[in-house]
């Protein structure tokens, strides 16, 4: 039996590379958590958040959490009910809306339908832009373009996927089998039929689950809305707050998670039903 | 289809071509066509909920595009400079602002990020301890993903006063149930064969999730973290509408009081923030990524 | 060393292992044999606690091995190193670090939180690696290994566990024929050297004979044989294979 101090004396002689880790690395591995720890304590600091505050505010959450029981409506719950309505439509035709515009601008975005380099830099240029500003902020223009209400809503979320949607259908159609396109092309047809019986087939089962998804993803988005005052149930938690009545705040909250939860459930089943049933025609082509 | 090629057989081809199409998808049509009928009918009550009409639509893009080009200042290439300068009037402060945006996305997603990590354990199905744990941590990331931030955000700017304090935490908590759940999902990819050789070793509970677990699933952590961070640096543009921080309550001032070429000079600042930020991101995800690849 | 009494597990209405009892003496390297399914992967595991049985008792000298729990728990597991068929190591990792996964249940935790081993347990899984010629790949990542290598750093990473037992649960079945050699040497290699008594699961009765002195045979989760490698004829290996599965 050796000693720990002989085992350690006997491989740094035979193994002394392998024995201590490379100081480099590890040094470097080190200095990168201190870095990372002082940006982020340097950075609080900046912000102004301190334990303290953290701490005397805790005890107005709890303030808060205590009074949201148990929920209550007094009398409002079918005003909710109705805003939480019109929130689902929003969602709805915004994403319609944003689909309906998405599918020229994907097949006009992509390269294999439109090789003009300056239409498809410049799109997706715009696309871009589009799509860095926040849908709320969107909602706040809109607002102020055409009033108050759901329509400004409504148009705020379809301008805002837009740029998301359109940039993914034109991917998609990029993507399509190129050996199809070439076959009806082979077969005389023009440049529309090519996209018309070649691509669309395959591109649609893209197309809608995406849409679906955005729906399930612009039903959240649209429960906030109304903060800025673009319609939905939004107007009505934010002013419950605005009054601090918690209990109500607690209600529209309830009303709101189930109502997310089921189309979040919705838009899964029948993302899976669609694609399920337009793969078989788009792979027989 | 690529037989010899004949006088005008194109045509004839097309048609056979088409004639398949069509027999394949008759049985399909009447599907179809429901499909689209329940579309219209959810549109068409949608619409009705939603307060559309063509009117709206007819007077209100020409307004969008005309607010459009009141936001964009004037610029003439003699006074170049001085027309930019008047524009980015404020630029110094615009830009210290959307520093404290980036900022807040940051601190945010740093604090969500480890709260997740280690509720991330227990909400996997292989890893937690028992089906209390397991649903315990389920539900509440659930709760934390499903409330919108600027839900929690308002709250906060009640208890914690206005300011970044409030935003962040707001920010934390949905950072902190998104990335729960998709670390959790991560986590539950990982077989319980390969951690037998670690658990068989008498490493506990813990020990097995850090040498087991972790540097399997690291990268994907990783890469999901910076996804997540350039959302955040979104969500905390807006959050500053209910006074938790950022440039979002300047935004909304000039955006409520109509002045015109701040909205646009503020939106480009932050377009531009947005897209540096995503870039920087990119950049390190594949140099983690093919640093891992490598190693 | 080791006394197994009455040993049952059952797995729903399937027992795999039916009332087994047997004395392993320290220094022994014994096969355990018998047909895929027959209960010998479900006795290892059992030995080092990876499932529980249904009934029965295991003793190691005069502990208790079923009662043990927690950090008693986690000391008998490193005492009684297992190898597995698929390696079970941490693709990640580097092999060093694989190896050093061993020490797991002897150092701190905020060592293995942060993958600072101590500079001892380092000396030591690099002497592991060095007996089992596997120092040359200590710093690349496990999956980049063939089988056969993967296989000696899972032997290594048993090694450094100081372990009192080794129980290899079909450690050749995924290898070539070759790598086969190589890791049974290593086994046999340091039964002698280090007088580790080794538990193996074989598949292979010519594997069993050239390597184990002593024979168990499992035949559908019953022991049917159990002697010294001579003993093992033709009957013996008709009764543990069996023409077809009689009860």
């Amino acid at each position: 039996m050796t000693t720990a101090a002989d085992r350690i004396a006997r491989v740094s002689r035979t193994y002394p590379a392998l024995l201590y880790p490379d100081p480099r690395k590890l040094w470097g591995r080190r200095a990168a958590w201190v870095a990372f720890v002082l940006a982020f304590l340097w950075a609080s600091y900046h912000l102004g958040l301190s334990p303290m505050r953290f701490w005397t505010g805790f005890t107005d959450l709890w303030i808060i959490a205590r009074q949201m029981v148990p929920p209550t409506h007094n009398g409002f719950w079918l005003d909710y009910l109705a805003a939480l309505l019109e929130t689902l439509a929003i969602a709805f035709l915004g994403t319609i809306l944003a689909s309906l515009i998405s599918i020229p601008l994907g097949f006009l975005g992509a390269r294999n339908v439109v090789p003009s380099f300056a239409i498809h830099f410049g799109l997706r240029r715009v696309l871009d832009v589009v799509r860095g500003v926040d849908t709320l902020i969107w909602a706040l223009i809109f607002v102020s373009v055409v009033g108050l209400g759901p329509f400004a809503g409504i148009l705020a979320i379809a301008l805002n996927d837009t740029g998301v949607l359109a940039k993914i259908y034109a991917e998609a159609v990029e993507n399509a089998d190129r050996k199809a396109g070439e076959g009806v092309r082979s077969a005389g047809g023009s440049g529309a039929d090519v996209a018309r019986l070649a691509i669309w087939p395959q591109v649609f089962p893209v197309f809608l689950s995406n849409s679906l998804y955005f729906f399930e993803a612009n039903t959240r988005s649209a429960t906030i809305l109304g903060v800025v005052g673009a319609g939905g149930i939004g107007f009505f938690l934010a002013d419950r707050i605005r009054v601090n009545a918690w209990s109500d705040v607690a209600f529209i909250i309830l009303l709101i998670l189930p109502t997310v939860a089921a189309i979040d459930y919705l838009s899964r089943w029948l993302r899976k039903k669609a694609i399920g049933r337009h793969d078989a025609p788009g792979a027989r082509m | 289809m690529t037989g010899p090629v004949t006088p005008k057989p194109s045509a004839d081809i097309v048609t056979i071509v088409e004639a398949q199409r069509r027999d394949l998808q008759r049985d399909k049509r009447r599907q179809t066509l429901l499909f689209l009928g329940v579309l219209v009918v959810l549109v068409a009550v949608s619409g009705h909920l939603g307060e559309v009409s063509w009117q709206k639509f007819v007077n209100g893009i020409p307004r969008f595009g005309s607010y459009i080009s009141r936001t964009l200042p004037p610029v003439s290439p003699e006074t170049l400079w001085a027309d930019l300068g008047r524009w980015m009037w404020a630029g110094g402060r615009w830009v210290g602002l959307l520093f404290d945006t980036v900022l807040i996305a940051f601190v945010a997603t740093t604090l969500g990020v480890v709260a997740g990590f280690f509720l991330s354990f227990p909400a996997a199905r292989n890893l937690a301890g028992g089906v209390v744990h397991y649903q315990l941590a389920r539900r509440f990331l659930e709760l934390m993903r499903t409330v919108p931030e600027l839900v929690f955000a308002m709250l906060f700017v009640f208890a914690f006063g206005l300011g970044a304090l409030a935003g962040v935490l707001a920010i934390a908590l949905h950072t902190m149930g998104v990335l729960g759940k998709l670390f959790s999902e991560i986590n539950e990819t990982i077989s319980d064969k390969s951690l037998e050789g670690v658990v068989a070793a008498g490493a506990s509970r813990d020990q097995v999730i850090r040498l087991g677990v972790v540097p399997q699933v690291l990268p994907a952590f990783i890469s999901y973290t910076l996804l997540r961070f350039e959302i955040n640096v979104r969500s905390a543009s807006v959050i500053g509408f209910v006074g938790a921080g950022g440039i979002g309550q300047e935004l909304m001032f000039v955006i409520n009081q109509f002045i015109y070429r701040d909205i646009s000079a503020i939106l480009l600042l932050l377009i531009i923030t947005v897209a540096l930020v995503d870039i920087v991101s990119e950049k390190i995800r594949h140099r983690i990524l093919d640093g891992e690849q490598r190693r | 060393m080791l006394r197994i009494e009455g040993l049952t597990r059952r797995f729903g209405t399937v027992t795999a292992l039916h009332d087994v009892s047997l004395t392993v003496e320290e220094g022994e390297f014994i096969g355990v044999i018998g047909r895929s399914g027959a209960g010998k992967s479900t006795l290892l595991r059992l030995i080092n606690r990876l499932i529980e049985p249904s009934s029965g008792r295991i003793f190691f000298g005069d502990e208790d091995v079923l009662a043990k729990r927690g950090r008693a728990l986690q000391d008998w597991r490193r005492r009684a190193a297992m190898i597995f068929q698929q390696f079970a190591l941490i693709d990640r990792l580097s092999v060093l670090d694989n190896v050093l996964v061993g020490r797991v249940a002897t150092v701190p935790r905020w060592r293995s939180w942060t993958l600072a081993w101590p500079l001892a347990d380092r000396a030591l899984a690099i002497e592991a690696l060095d007996r089992l010629d596997m120092t040359d790949h200590a710093l690349k990542r496990a999956d980049q290994l063939s089988g056969g290598q993967q296989q000696r750093v899972a032997i290594a990473r048993a090694l450094v566990q100081a372990p009192r037992l080794i129980l290899a649960d079909e450690p050749v079945a995924s290898l070539d024929p070759r790598s086969t050699r190589a890791v049974m040497d290593s086994l046999a290699r340091i039964n002698r050297e280090d007088g580790l008594t080794v538990l193996c699961n074989l598949h292979h009765i010519d594997l069993a004979r050239d390597y184990c002195r002593r024979i168990i045979g499992i035949h559908a989760g019953r022991v049917v044989f159990d002697g010294p490698v001579e003993a093992l004829d033709a009957a013996a290996i008709a009764l543990i294979y069996g023409q077809d599965g009689e009860e």
